[in-house]
C-alpha cells in the first residue's frame, strides 16, 4: 500500500508542478502493450488482461499521470487480440514494438504465444509480463520475461497444505486425472510428487485424450481403485465439469479438487449444480473481498460484463510495473526497469495480500510474481471462498 | 508493349519499396502476403482443374515441419532444407495422386479433407517429433550462401521471388500443351479421353506441382516465424486461402495474387473487430459466390469483354 | 470380456444412432439437390443453443422446448435454401463454397451471441442403468430411443406420405419427376428443411449430454461425412447402416486403443473407401 500511495502522491505533486510550469497538453506518453485472446476460446482471460491493465492505467491518469524522475507520463494502453494463435501473437508483438513503440507488454496469455515471442522479447529487450502456464515461459537465459501470477508449480504445495488442515485426515487415497498433452504431463508429475511428499497415496493416475468427452473408460479405471479424492489437474474447466458429472453418475461419492487452472463456474456449467457441490478449486482472488468488489464494479461499468478473477493479478501487475519504472527512474532503459522489480516487490495487492518476487528454485530466475492463493468451494451453484492457501 | 512497361514498373515497385519505406511492421505484413500468395497460387492450380482440394494447408504444414526438423535435428542448411520440404510434399502428392485423383467433385473434397485432418492430427499427437500442440520453437533463421536472412525485408524479397516463380509456373502450365489438355478435360472429359488423353496423369502432375509449392511456402513460413504449431495448418487456414481465390478470381493466376494483397492485411486493419472477422469472411464469401463468382479479376475481365462487344 | 464387449456395443449403438440422424439429413440434401451441405453441423448447433435458451434460460418445459428447437432448425434450413442455395444450385463447386461460407457465418453469429464458452443445458434424464457388468448412462439411452422413434417417423414419412413420395421421385430422377408435374423447387426447400430438422433433432437431443458451444457442430459433421462415405452419398439405408457401423467400430477402437487411433482409422477408412468404391456400401455411382 505504501508503494502505491507513494507513487500516487508523487504523481499528484508532479502533476501539480507540471501543470504549473508546463503547458497543459505537453504530457509525455508511456505506452504499455497488452496481448491476449480477446475473441474465441480463452477470451475471458484476454479481456481480463486488458481490463486489469486499462483500469490501473486509467486510475493513474485520473490522478495526473505517472511521475517518473521529473517527468509525468500519461499511460496509454494498446491492446491486441492474439486469437489464441501463436502466429498472431508474434504479429501483435511486432506491431507493438515497431509500430507503436511500446517497451512494456502484458501477455501473451497463451503458453504457445508466449513461447513463440520469447526470442523477440529477449532480442528487443522488451519487458514481457506473461500469463502463460507453461514452465518454459520463465528461463534464466531470458531476464526480460516475467509471469504475473502463481501457477500450479507455485500453488500445489500450499493447496495440499490447506487440504491437510481442512479435509478429514483419514482421506488419503488420491486419484489424479489429466489431459494427455504437455500441460497434462507436467501436472501429472507435479501432483504425483506433491501428494506423495505430503503423505497421500496416489492410487490412480490417468491421462485422457483431449478430444474425448466420454470419460467413462478412464473413470471406470480410476473408480475401481476407490479413491477418496479425485484431482482434476489441468483438465479445461468445462471438461472438468463433465468429468465430475460422469463420475457422480458412476457412483463416485468422494471429493473433487482441482490443482490446476481455475474455472469453477465452468465446472458448474458442465457438471450441473448437484454434482458440482463441494468441488475444491484454486482461486486467484477472493470474490467477497471489498477490493475485489470495487474492481468488479469498475469493470462492469467499463464493459458491461462480469469480471474474471484473474483481472486482479493483471491490475496488480500493472501497478507493480509502474512502480518498477518509477523506481528505475526511466521509461526507456528496460534493463534498469527489470532490475527494479526486486525493489517494487513485495507489493500489497488490492485485495490486501502480499505479492512477492520469487521463482529462483523452481525456474532458475526470480521473475515470478508469487501471488496469494485462495481456496474456493462450490456450494449450491456458486463459489464460496474458504480461505487462503499458504 | 504498354503491358510490359506496367509490369516492369510494378515489379520494380514490389522489390524496391521496402528499401524506401523502412517500416518493420509493414514489411512483416508483406512477408505474410507473399507466403499466402504462394499458397493461394498452389491452391489455384487445383481449382483451375476443377478440383477443390482442402489438404493444401496441411501440405504447407508438412513443408514447414520438414524444413524445421531438417535444419534443427540434422543441421541441414536452409539451402537444402527448403527444396527438401517442397520435394517431400511433392512426393507425397505424387504418391497419393493416382489414388486420390480417380475421383472428382465432392468425393475429392472429402478425401483431401480426411487427409488434411489426419495430417494435422499427427502433428498434434506425435509429440516427440512435432512438439504437439505447443509446437516447435527456436527454428533457426534461414541463410543463403552465408548471407543470413534476419530481417523481414530479406524474407519479403525471398518470399516475393517464390511467389513470382509460383505465378510463372501457374501461368505456364495452363498456357502450354498441358494446359490445353487440362482445359479440354474440364470441358468434356469423355471426349478427350476417347482421343487418348490420360486424364489422370495430367491431374496428378498438377497435384504434384501444387504440393511442391505448398511445401516451399511452408518452409519459408517456418524459418520466418521461428515457431510452428499445428493450428497454423488447420482447415481454417485453408478457408483463408479459398477466400483469397474466390474473391480474387479462380480463372487466372492473377486472381490469387490480387486476393492475397487485398485480404492478408485485412485482419491487421480490423484488429479491434476481431469477433466480426470470421463473420465478415463468411459474408464476403457468400456475396462473391452468389453475385461475383468469377472474383474481382474475373469480374474485371468480364467487364472489359462486354465493353469490347 | 463379455462385459466390456457389451459396453462397447451399447456405447457404439447409442452414439451410432446420433450419427445416423446427422448422416440422414446430410445425405437427403445431397441425394435430392446434389448439394454438399458443409453447414449441416451448424444446424445441429443452432438447435442445441435453441434448447439451451428455451429450456435453460427461459425455463420452458422440456417437451415444448425440444419441439420448438427442432422446428427452428428445420425452418432455418428451409430459409437458407430459399434465400441462398437456390441461387447457386447446379454449380457444385459454388455450392460447396457457399455452404462453407454459411457454416462460417453461422458459427460467428453464435460466437457473437453467446461467446465461446461451453454452457450446460438442463438435463431431462439423469442416472445410469446397469445391465450386468455394463454401465450405460440413462441420457444416452434416452437419446438413442428418441433417435429410433424419429427414424421410424422419417421412414413412414418417406414411404407413406405424398411429399415423401415426391422426394423419392426427385431423388431418383429430377427430370422425369418434373415431367410428372412435381415442382423441384418446392421439393428442394422441403428436403433442405427436413434434412436440417434431422440435424437439429440430433443437436437438441445431444445438447444436455455434454456441453453447448459455437463449434460443437464440427465434429458431428465430420462424422456425418464419414458415415455417408461409408454408406454411400445419397443412400438413405446406407446412412443408417453406415452410422451404426461407424458408431460401433469407433467405440471399439476408442476403448481399446484410444481416440486418436480411432480417428486416424476412420480417416483411413474414408480414404480407402473413396479410392476403392466411391459409391460406398449402398450408394449409386455419382
Amino acid at each position: 500500500m505504501n508503494v502505491r500511495l507513494g507513487s500516487i502522491v508523487a504523481s499528484l505533486i508532479g502533476a501539480m508542478l507540471a501543470s504549473a510550469w508546463l503547458p497543459a497538453n505537453a504530457q509525455d506518453v508511456l505506452k504499455i502493450g497488452v496481448i491476449g485472446p480477446m475473441t474465441g476460446p480463452g477470451a475471458q482471460w484476454g479481456l481480463a488482461t486488458a481490463g486489469g491493465v486499462q483500469i490501473a492505467a486509467k486510475e493513474v491518469n485520473d490522478k495526473g499521470g505517472l511521475k517518473v524522475g521529473n517527468k509525468t507520463y500519461r499511460v496509454e494502453v494498446i491492446s491486441y487480440d492474439e486469437q489464441y494463435k501463436a502466429a498472431v501473437a508474434i504479429s501483435a508483438l511486432q506491431r507493438l514494438i515497431n509500430q507503436d513503440g511500446a517497451k512494456f507488454v502484458f501477455g501473451p496469455v497463451s503458453s504457445a504465444g508466449t513461447l513463440a515471442v520469447m526470442d523477440i522479447v529477449k532480442q528487443t529487450k522488451t519487458i514481457g509480463i506473461t500469463g502463460a502456464y507453461s514452465r518454459k515461459a520463465l528461463d534464466p537465459s531470458n531476464p526480460y520475461m516475467f509471469r504475473v501470477y502463481s501457477v500450479a508449480t507455485d500453488f500445489a504445495q500450499p493447496m495440499v497444505n490447506w487440504l491437510k488442515k481442512n479435509v478429514r485426515a483419514d482421506l488419503k487415497r488420491v486419484a489424479v486425472i489429466n489431459p494427455n498433452d504437455e500441460t497434462g504431463w507436467d501436472s501429472d508429475k507435479l501432483l504425483n510428487d506433491t501428494y506423495t511428499k505430503n503423505g497421500y497415496t496416489i492410487v490412480a493416475k490417468e491421462l485422457y485424450e483431449r478430444s474425448v468427452r466420454d470419460y467413462q473408460p478412464v473413470l471406470t479405471k480410476i473408480l475401481a481403485e476407490r479413491p477418496d479424492i479425485v484431482d482434476l489437474g489441468t483438465a479445461p474447466p468445462a471438461s472438468a465439469g463433465l468429468i465430475v458429472r460422469q463420475a457422480r453418475e458412476l457412483g463416485y461419492k468422494g471429493r473433487f479438487i482441482k490443482i490446476g487452472g481455475s474455472g469453477p463456474r465452468q465446472i458448474i456449467e458442465g457438471a450441473g449444480k448437484a454434482a458440482a457441490e463441494g468441488v475444491i478449486n484454486y482461486l486467484p482472488a477472493d470474490e467477497q473481498n471489498p477490493g475485489y468488489r470495487r474492481l468488479a464494479a469498475e469493470y462492469k461499468k467499463m464493459t458491461g460484463n462480469e469480471m474474471n478473477p484473474l483481472l486482479v493479478s493483471w491490475y496488480d501487475g500493472a501497478y507493480i510495473l509502474m512502480a518498477a519504472i518509477q523506481s528505475a527512474g526511466t521509461v526507456s532503459d528496460t534493463d534498469k526497469v527489470r532490475q527494479s522489480f526486486a525493489k517494487a516487490l513485495p507489493y500489497k495487492s488490492v485485495l490486501g495480500g502480499t505479492i512477492r518476487l520469487g521463482g529462483k528454485e523452481t525456474y532458475g530466475i526470480d521473475n515470478q510474481f508469487l501471488t496469494p492463493n485462495y481456496i474456493g468451494i462450490i456450494k449450491d451453484g456458486d463459489v464460496v471462498t474458504a480461505g487462503q492457501a499458504e | 508493349m504498354a503491358r510490359r512497361i506496367v509490369f516492369a514498373v510494378l515489379a520494380l515497385a514490389a522489390v524496391g519499396w521496402p528499401f524506401l519505406v523502412e517500416n518493420r511492421y509493414l514489411t512483416h505484413i508483406a512477408v505474410l502476403v507473399t507466403i499466402s500468395m504462394t499458397l493461394a497460387l498452389s491452391l489455384n492450380m487445383m481449382l483451375r482443374i476443377g478440383q477443390l482440394s482442402v489438404v493444401h494447408a496441411a501440405f504447407m504444414g508438412l513443408g514447414a515441419y520438414t524444413s524445421a526438423l531438417l535444419s534443427m535435428r540434422l543441421g541441414l542448411p536452409f539451402l537444402l532444407a527448403f527444396p527438401a520440404a517442397g520435394l517431400l510434399v511433392a512426393a507425397i502428392a505424387a504418391a497419393l495422386g493416382p489414388v486420390f485423383l480417380r475421383v472428382k467433385g465432392v468425393y475429392f473434397v472429402l478425401l483431401t479433407f480426411a487427409l488434411g485432418e489426419g495430417i494435422v492430427l499427427i502433428f498434434q499427437e506425435w509429440v516427440s517429433l512435432f512438439g504437439g500442440n505447443n509446437g516447435i520453437y527456436g527454428i533457426p533463421k534461414a541463410s543463403l550462401l552465408g548471407f543470413a536472412m534476419s530481417t523481414p525485408r530479406a524474407y519479403y524479397l525471398f518470399g516475393l521471388c517464390l511467389a513470382g516463380i509460383a505465378f510463372l509456373v501457374a501461368v505456364r502450365i495452363f498456357r502450354s500443351a498441358l494446359g490445353a489438355v487440362l482445359d479440354s478435360l474440364n470441358e468434356n472429359e469423355d471426349l478427350s479421353q476417347s482421343l487418348g488423353v490420360n486424364a489422370r496423369s495430367y491431374r496428378v502432375c498438377v497435384f504434384t506441382v501444387s504440393g511442391f509449392f505448398a511445401g516451399l511456402g511452408g518452409s519459408v513460413y517456418a524459418h520466418y516465424t521461428s515457431f510452428l504449431s499445428p493450428e497454423a495448418f488447420s482447415f481454417w487456414t485453408l478457408v483463408d486461402l479459398l477466400v483469397i481465390n474466390v474473391v480474387g478470381g479462380i480463372a487466372s493466376p492473377i486472381g490469387p495474387v490480387v486476393g492475397a494483397i487485398l485480404l492478408v492485411p485485412l485482419p491487421e486493419l480490423l484488429r479491434d473487430a476481431k469477433q466480426y472477422q470470421m463473420l465478415t469472411y463468411g459474408l464476403l464469401l457468400m456475396t462473391f459466390v452468389i453475385f461475383l463468382p468469377s472474383g474481382i479479376v474475373g469480374g474485371i475481365r468480364d467487364l472489359r469483354r462486354r465493353r469490347r462487344t | 470380456m463379455l462385459g466390456l464387449s457389451l459396453q462397447i456395443v451399447l456405447n457404439g449403438v447409442t452414439t451410432g444412432l446420433v450419427y445416423v440422424l446427422m448422416a440422414l439429413g446430410f445425405t437427403l440434401i445431397f441425394g435430392i439437390m446434389r448439394v454438399v451441405n458443409f453447414a449441416h453441423g451448424e444446424l445441429y448447433m443452432a438447435a442445441a443453443f435453441a434448447i439451451y435458451v428455451l429450456n435453460g434460460k427461459l425455463g420452458w418445459n422440456y417437451v415444448p422446448a425440444i419441439v420448438f428447437s427442432v422446428a427452428f432448425a428445420g425452418l432455418l434450413g428451409s430459409v437458407l435454401e430459399r434465400v441462398l442455395f437456390r441461387r447457386v444450385i447446379g454449380n457444385e463447386f459454388n455450392c460447396m463454397i457457399l455452404a462453407l461460407a454459411v457454416s462460417i457465418a453461422l458459427q460467428s453469429v453464435a460466437l457473437i451471441a453467446f461467446g465461446p464458452d461451453e454452457v450446460g443445458a438442463p438435463r431431462p434424464v439423469t442416472g445410469v442403468l446397469r445391465l450386468g457388468p455394463a454401465v450405460i448412462p440413462a441420457d444416452r439411452l434416452f437419446v438413442g430411443g428418441m433417435a429410433m422413434l424419429l427414424l421410424a417417423a422419417f421412414y413412414v414419412f418417406l414411404n407413406k406420405t405424398h411429399l415423401g413420395l415426391m422426394m423419392r421421385a426427385v431423388a431418383q430422377d429430377a427430370e422425369i419427376a418434373a415431367l410428372h408435374g412435381i415442382q423441384p423447387k418446392l421439393i428442394h426447400t422441403a428436403a433442405f428443411g427436413i434434412g436440417s430438422l434431422l440435424a437439429g433433432a440430433a443437436g437438441a437431443l445431444m445438447a444436455p449430454v455434454y456441453t453447448v458451444f459455437p463449434y460443437m457442430g464440427e465434429l458431428p459433421m465430420m462424422k456425418a461425412f464419414i458415415v455417408v462415405v461409408l454408406g454411400g452419398l445419397g443412400s438413405l439405408p446406407g446412412a443408417v447402416i453406415g452410422g451404426l457401423l461407424l458408431g460401433i467400430v469407433e467405440s471399439a477402437f476408442a476403448t481399446m486403443l484410444g481416440t486418436t487411433v480411432a480417428a486416424l482409422v476412420a480417416f483411413g477408412v474414408v480414404v480407402a473407401i473413396i479410392a476403392i468404391r466411391p459409391e460406398g456400401l449402398m450408394g449409386r455411382r455419382a
